[in-house]
């Protein structure tokens, strides 16, 4: 990094005349970029972004003059702990970027690091106290890449590679720097496809429902099968539903997803035998704006299911926020006829208040216990605590993940009343279960425990 | 006449140097803010010892806060924690000063007449909790941050 020059001998701090150009706002930045890399002796050239964390909710907080205020102190801030030779554009919104010439990678982040935490330090605007986070994005040009690249195109990228290592330190927490490499831009560009492809996916037909049987342990009996969403992705093959669900959550494609799979399994559902219920997983997101309980009972009235045969699952999610209303949902739902289970108990919060805050009919005990239960002392006195918690709350267990006839003859004696997993069948498309349940036989549960 | 406010806060020194280095540091420090501060009407105390600064600025809210702002910009110093801003009815402190708060025998000798040459009177500090708090404060970090 470059020295920045010595006022005096006495205190190494620039002057003020000795401070980084400013640019004017993203035009200017274009143009200070195309000029740093067209010159040879300026590389390699490092863009430094840095940004105000959550920055919304500050300038929510303060207002907008004091907002103002603050972003241009924070310019000011950054402008002083600059070199004179480097050059600084005000991006606005609580943002800036830093050109610096003739670096390296490893001490443009030095700098980044120091000026993070030099932005988070207690800023004091129009008579009050206010503490913000930033972070930082670097991205870093070599010359021979600068060199054989189409200029223009050579900016956008930089520029592109900054923007994404914000993204990613920002992804991480606050307070947070990130260089770019190539893996952070493999990663954005598989997560933007994967945001195009599952906003289309819907429309194309992509999804379809698996369904996985559930067995009573003390009967045999296939009370119900869970109805699983599955992506089989056109180019990519199967995408696994712990990597779309996050993400369809966070688009909010996950309510136009979950009524569609709703629908789909009561439809096939209303086909079983009367003896087989049907339980669907609900995402907490459908549960705002008041969208679950008419899609329940349309779903329901447009397939003739009776509402005695759909159990929903929902996780403890649902319980967090707006708890109260979800609550009401699920007691009006419960009024319909309705069940519903707790889905992955034993993971995540699992705060036994839950347990008192609603009768649900069933508690899912969390694979991640059954799959490693045998010999595993403490997988074992879980389970064990979670089975005995059901039984006076009038709530039946359910095991998930059962993979081994010794699974299942430990969760008969120890009472669990439901067991799903490979042990019983694995997810299977309509027709497979259809042709399952004519030839599954109790007999077939008896086998398993011999 | 503009509002009057008081700020307090307190941070770790992060002086580089050996004593001599610090010593002339601190004195650097004495100086340039006895100079600015009573140019911009800014009366108050900074105390120090190995382990930490603490400050308090009384005056208009436009004096603090560019004298705060480069404060915050100096790299001798990491950790700082606002604990006051707000208006106060008058002022404690008749100029600003700077002394040596802390048990170590020879920083005690090497920093005390810096607290006599500032003019620096401890019943003022005493007069009010605030400043009680950060007399307190400094003496119990004096140690623990020296080892940092």
């Amino acid at each position: 990094m470059n020295n920045p020059p010595i006022r005096d001998e006495k205190r190494p701090k620039r002057s003020l005349a000795a401070r980084p150009a400013v640019l004017a706002g993203k035009a200017g930045l274009l143009a200070a970029v195309a000029a740093a890399l067209a010159q040879e002796d300026a590389w390699p050239v490092a863009l430094l972004v840095v940004g105000v964390d959550d920055f919304k909710a500050v300038s929510g907080n303060l207002g907008h003059a004091l907002t103002e205020k603050l972003h241009r102190q924070i310019v000011e801030r950054a402008s002083a702990l600059a070199a004179p030779d480097w050059q600084l554009a005000d991006c606005g919104a609580g943002e800036l970027a830093l050109l610096i010439p003739s670096t390296s990678a490893d001490e443009a982040c030095n700098f980044a690091r120091h000026l993070v935490g030099t932005l988070g330090r207690t800023h004091l605007v129009a008579g009050k106290i206010v503490d913000i986070t930033a972070s930082a994005g670097v991205a870093c040009m070599e010359a021979s890449r600068s060199a054989s690249a189409d200029p223009a195109e050579s900016v956008e990228t930089l520029l592109r590679w900054a923007d994404l290592a914000l993204l990613q330190a920002r992804s991480s927490g606050r307070s947070t720097i990130c260089r770019f490499d190539a893996a952070i831009e493999a990663q954005f560009d598989s997560r933007r496809e994967i945001e195009a492809d599952l906003r289309k996916a819907l429309g194309l037909r992509q999804f379809h429902v698996a369904y996985q049987p559930v067995a009573r342990i003390a009967t045999g009996r296939i009370e119900y099968v869970e109805a699983l969403v599955r992506w089989n992705h056109p180019a990519r093959g199967p995408i696994s539903p712990a990597e779309f669900i996050p993400i369809a959550e966070r688009l909010g494609l996950i309510v136009p997803i979950g009524e569609w799979v709703l629908r789909t399994a009561c439809a096939e559902a209303a086909q079983w035998p009367a003896h087989v219920s049907l339980a669907v997983n609900v995402s907490p997101l459908q549960f705002v704006q008041g969208r679950l309980l008419p899609a329940v009972v349309a779903a329901l009235a447009a397939t003739g299911l009776e509402a005695d045969r759909l159990v929903l699952e929902i996780t403890e999610n649902a319980l967090l926020e707006n708890s109260a209303a979800n609550l009401g949902v699920l007691r009006a739902l419960r009024t319909r006829g309705v069940r519903i289970a707790l889905d992955d108990f034993g993971t995540g919060y699992s705060s036994l208040s839950y347990l008192r805050s609603f009768p649900f009919d069933k508690i899912k005990i969390d694979q991640s216990f059954v799959r490693d239960l045998i010999g595993r002392h403490d997988n074992e006195a879980i389970v064990r605590a979670i089975i005995s918690l059901g039984a006076p709350l009038d709530m039946e267990t359910v095991a998930e993940g059962v993979e081994t006839s010794e699974q299942l003859a430990w969760l008969a004696r120890e009472g669990c009343h439901f067991a799903q997993g490979y042990c019983i069948s694995r997810p299977l498309s309509d027709e497979g279960l259809r042709s399952f349940l004519g030839r599954w036989e109790i007999e077939d549960m008896k086998r398993l425990f011999r | 006449m503009t509002a009057l406010l008081h700020l307090a806060y307190y941070s770790y020194n992060c002086l580089p140097g050996g004593p001599f280095e610090v010593e002339r540091q601190i004195e650097e420090i004495l100086d340039s803010a006895r100079r600015k501060n009573s140019r911009n009407g800014l009366t108050g105390a900074l105390l120090f010892n190995r382990g930490c600064f603490a400050q308090v600025l009384e005056g208009a809210r436009d004096a603090i806060e560019i004298t705060f702002e480069r404060i915050m910009q100096d790299d001798r110093h990491t950790g700082v924690t606002v604990l006051a801003y707000a208006p106060i009815g008058q002022r404690v402190f008749g100029h600003w000063s700077m002394a040596f708060i802390g048990e170590n025998a020879r920083d005690q000798e090497r920093f005390g007449p810096i607290a006599e040459g500032s003019g620096f009177d401890v019943t003022r500090m005493l007069g009010e909790d605030l400043c009680r708090t950060l007399l307190r404060l400094l003496r119990e970090e004096e140690v623990v941050s020296a080892d940092r």
